[in-house]
């Protein structure tokens, strides 16, 4: 009796040991995932007699899924200014930021010559992942480092992009702080749509 | 036996703290997809925030302190909102339709060209500061550099040092120095046509003009130029065939602002930041 528990216990320490293993380790579900991603949006917008609109469709749904945007709208706004608004102004508030992130998004690949995209290896950085990637054109190199989180629901997600290591959050962060001293959320809201400062 | 039951209920707590939030991931995964519709995301958000996603997370708040950045000391703020419009007029109205449309018949080889010399050229400046960082390996990849774009590249119109022999560029200025030994940047400032800068790193380059040879220096026995003029002439020439290269980006990155002057202070503060750290 007590040995067959003590059998149980100790399978269930090496089923849980197992379990972590997997689990903590999201360097390699990263970086194959994003691998594919990458490679498939290159090979898209290599595509040159594709048209504009049916490119960035086609993107669009394949890079959508990776980012977290509720996560990423909260922290740009800051916890503070969060917590005031209420729950229509939360979800106008989200859907606008999705919507100019993706557009931001997809004005880039407007620049997009020859570059050739290199991904390195992903980093763990405490309970995150960081996934450094390098935008190689001849003698240039431009750095861009995506930034993961472990959600419950959806798994590894984007939550920051750094571009030659200024980071999106911050930039966004930045601005909205000053908007709202200066001005009102309202204001917030029109500048977010708008295409132009 | 009691102490087999204690570890049996401990093993079972830690268990199921373990395994319920892997269990109802893969749940849960095939109905987020579905809920990305605009009428439910209402509540995605809500649920979202009293889950763990968002602000239960505390750990996301050290990564983006409010206090560090946005309460930025910036005592020139005024002058410097003025002058990012200025900058920005200047690069829609003068620059953009008017300067770079005609200088940019020059093929963009030739523009990348007399950009790689200027950037051979900044050997000395970029040498000493690395020794100054005691960067020594970087110090010799600086110094084969320039002795290769200056012979095999003729005089620095090429870059073999990178597409040969694959030593890419490490450049390293004053800012920087003081930055590396923990001189904090100071106030932002942001300059006619040469753009944003901060104290620490106008105080960097003024101290580069004295090994900078595109500069006049008059306590200096060799000079390339004849006067300051001719220097402050090649120093601005300088700067708008590198911008030449890069319009359209700037103009793409541009439409990124949603308040053009804490956007362009950011992206030069924490650019900087990086490369100090490098």
């Amino acid at each position: 009796m007590i040995k067959n528990r003590l059998l149980t216990i100790l399978a269930l320490f090496m089923l849980l040991g197992l379990s972590q293993t997997v689990m903590a380790d999201g360097k390699t579900e990263v970086e194959t995932n994003m691998k594919k991603v990458i490679g498939e949006v290159t090979s898209i917008i290599q595509d040159k007699k594709m048209a504009k609109s049916q490119r960035d469709a086609q993107v669009d749904t394949l890079v959508r899924p990776l980012f977290d945007f509720g996560l990423m709208g909260r922290l740009s706004l800051g916890k503070s200014a969060w917590k005031k608004l209420s729950k229509e102004e939360r979800a106008e508030f989200s859907r606008l930021f999705e919507a100019r992130v993706m557009r931001s998004y997809m004005s880039k690949l407007d620049l997009y010559t020859d570059e050739v995209v290199i991904i390195d290896d992903a980093v763990k950085v405490k309970s995150r992942v960081h996934l450094p990637t390098r935008l190689m054109r001849k003698n240039e190199k431009r750095e861009i480092l995506y930034k993961f989180y472990k959600s419950k629901k959806r798994g590894w997600l984007i939550y920051d992009v750094d571009i030659l290591g200024v980071s999106i959050i911050q930039t966004y962060r930045t601005q909205f702080a000053g908007i709202l001293k200066e001005d009102s959320f309202a204001v917030l809201l029109e500048k977010l749509q708008t295409s132009d400062s | 036996m009691r102490h087999l039951l204690l570890i049996l209920l401990l093993v079972g707590s830690v268990l199921s703290a373990d395994m319920t939030p892997s269990l109802s991931s893969d749940e849960e995964h095939s109905t987020v997809q579905t809920t990305s519709t605009p009428s439910e995301s209402e509540d995605d958000a809500f649920a979202e925030e009293f889950g763990d996603d968002g602000f239960e997370d505390d750990a996301f708040d050290d990564e983006f302190v409010v206090e560090k950045r946005d309460e930025v000391f910036d005592p020139l703020s005024g002058y410097n909102r003025v002058m990012t419009s200025f900058n920005d007029g200047l690069y829609s109205y003068v620059l953009s339709p008017v300067l770079f449309k005609g200088y940019n018949i020059l093929p963009e080889q030739v523009r990348v060209s007399v950009n790689n010399v200027f950037q051979n050229l900044y050997y000395p400046v970029s040498v000493v500061n690395n020794i100054l960082q005691l960067k020594f390996k970087y110090t010799g990849t600086e110094t084969f550099r320039f002795v290769v774009n200056s012979t095999l590249g003729i005089l620095g119109i090429f870059d073999p040092a990178s597409s040969w022999f694959g030593f890419e560029a490490h450049q390293e200025d004053f800012g920087q120095t003081l930055g590396y030994y923990g001189v904090g940047s100071g106030f932002h400032i942001v300059l006619p046509f040469f753009g944003p800068t901060n104290l620490r790193d106008l105080s960097g380059d003024f101290i580069d003009f004295y090994v900078n040879p595109i500069y006049y220096v008059d306590v200096r026995k060799y000079n390339v130029v004849n006067n300051v003029y001719q220097g402050w002439g090649l120093v601005t020439y300088k700067e708008f065939n590198k911008m030449s290269l890069y319009t359209k980006e700037y103009e793409n990155v541009r439409q990124d602002a949603l308040d053009l002057y804490p956007f362009m202070r950011d992206l030069y503060e924490q650019s900087r930041e990086k490369k100090i750290k490098e």
